[in-house]
């Protein structure tokens, strides 16, 4: 059984200091891996960032994320990750970690994803360039995502993005804020290629569960729809009967 | 030339929410006016956070009779654990 503690947008600021750390108190005892859904930061500032990666320092859990829109705000998101990735955060675009719980192998594939919005009454690739050059991101990002799954070895497959890939998490929201807050293009992805669990945030008025159209669990962990510090999902898989050679050299907590 | 009370309420809406986003706060946030008076609610994160949503309603709205009704948002320990399959 595998346990996994995960939250989404929890827009850290400046202002931040000392909101989450103690409420990670026991994390350790509940969870193999705490997963970070995007929008770590309020503006996308490294400053905002160091504040996260003081609270995320030395855990005993590892710490998976990846960034969502607010942390490009600045243009600043390779610093955002570098000092999140130096406070022993593994931090995943269009990437995958892995790390083994009690003989599990547990893959992550983690990607911030972009918006389009979903089947029926979604963007197309027509019209001006910024238009085409929307829609061709979101594809673009799929074609990655899917390519980053289909070359994961794992007995657990859990797919971290900040946006939604399914409408049904976002009930809650406007509706003519849908487009603008995930893609189908992204539950099309994995449902090609299977997994056990997709975590998303960004949507705050939103929902928190879901499921493709593939039959993938879907759950939005936004701070504002969850209404925890984060939530737990557990997930049973048998152990592989070949050798899996897990790469968790970046990961924070291994205790290889 | 126009009052501040003369501005129509769909363009003062997006107005005020263009002004809270640009310090990344509009996110949470609902504008609505009614009966002449503008009223702010949601709930942000911490109390800092909510001193800069009076500043920002107060420079962007002169002159004009507003509510901020924006609250601290609390969070509850996590108990539960959903399992999968």
């Amino acid at each position: 059984m595998i346990r996994v503690a995960a939250v989404g947008d929890l827009h850290f600021g400046a202002d931040s200091a000392g909101m989450l750390r103690p409420r990670l108190s026991r994390l350790a005892d509940q969870a193999d891996v705490l997963l970070l859904a995007g929008d770590l930061t309020t503006r996308g500032d490294p400053a905002e960032a160091a504040v996260l990666a003081g609270e995320l320092a030395d855990l005993d859990t590892p710490v998976v994320g990846v960034l969502g829109n607010h942390d490009y705000h600045q243009d600043r998101e390779s610093e955002v990750r570098a000092t999140l990735e130096h406070a022993g955060v593994r931090m995943l675009e269009a990437e995958s970690a892995v790390l083994d719980a009690d003989g599990v192998c547990l893959g992550i594939v983690g990607m911030k994803g972009f918006g389009g919005g979903f089947a029926g009454a979604c963007g197309s690739d027509f019209g001006e360039p910024q238009m085409k050059a929307f829609i061709r991101h979101t594809k673009q990002l799929a074609v990655r995502l899917q390519d980053a799954l289909n070359d994961l070895e794992a007995d657990l497959k859990i797919v971290l993005l900040h946006y939604s890939p399914i409408k049904a998490t976002l009930i809650g929201e406007r509706l003519e804020l849908y487009p603008f807050l995930g893609s189908f293009l992204l539950a099309e992805a994995v449902d090609s290629c299977g997994a056990d669990l997709i975590l998303h945030g960004h949507a705050h008025h939103g929902s928190e569960k879901g499921v493709t159209p593939g039959g993938i669990h879907v759950r939005n962990v936004a701070q504002p729809v969850i209404g925890h510090p984060y939530n737990l999902y557990s997930l049973a898989a048998e152990p592989r009967a070949s050798t899996i050679k897990a790469d968790v050299s970046n990961l924070t907590g291994y205790g290889g | 030339m126009r009052s501040p009370t003369d501005e129509p309420k769909h363009y003062l809406v997006a107005r005020v929410r263009d002004a809270l986003a640009r310090d990344g706060l509009a996110l949470d946030l609902e504008v609505t006016v009614a009966g002449g008076k503008v009223f702010v609610t949601g709930e942000v994160p911490t109390r800092a956070r909510l001193d800069s949503i009076t500043r920002i309603l107060r420079e962007s709205l002169p002159g004009r009779d507003v509510s901020n009704e924006v609250r601290v948002a609390s969070l509850t320990d996590t108990e539960e654990v959903e399992t999968l399959s």
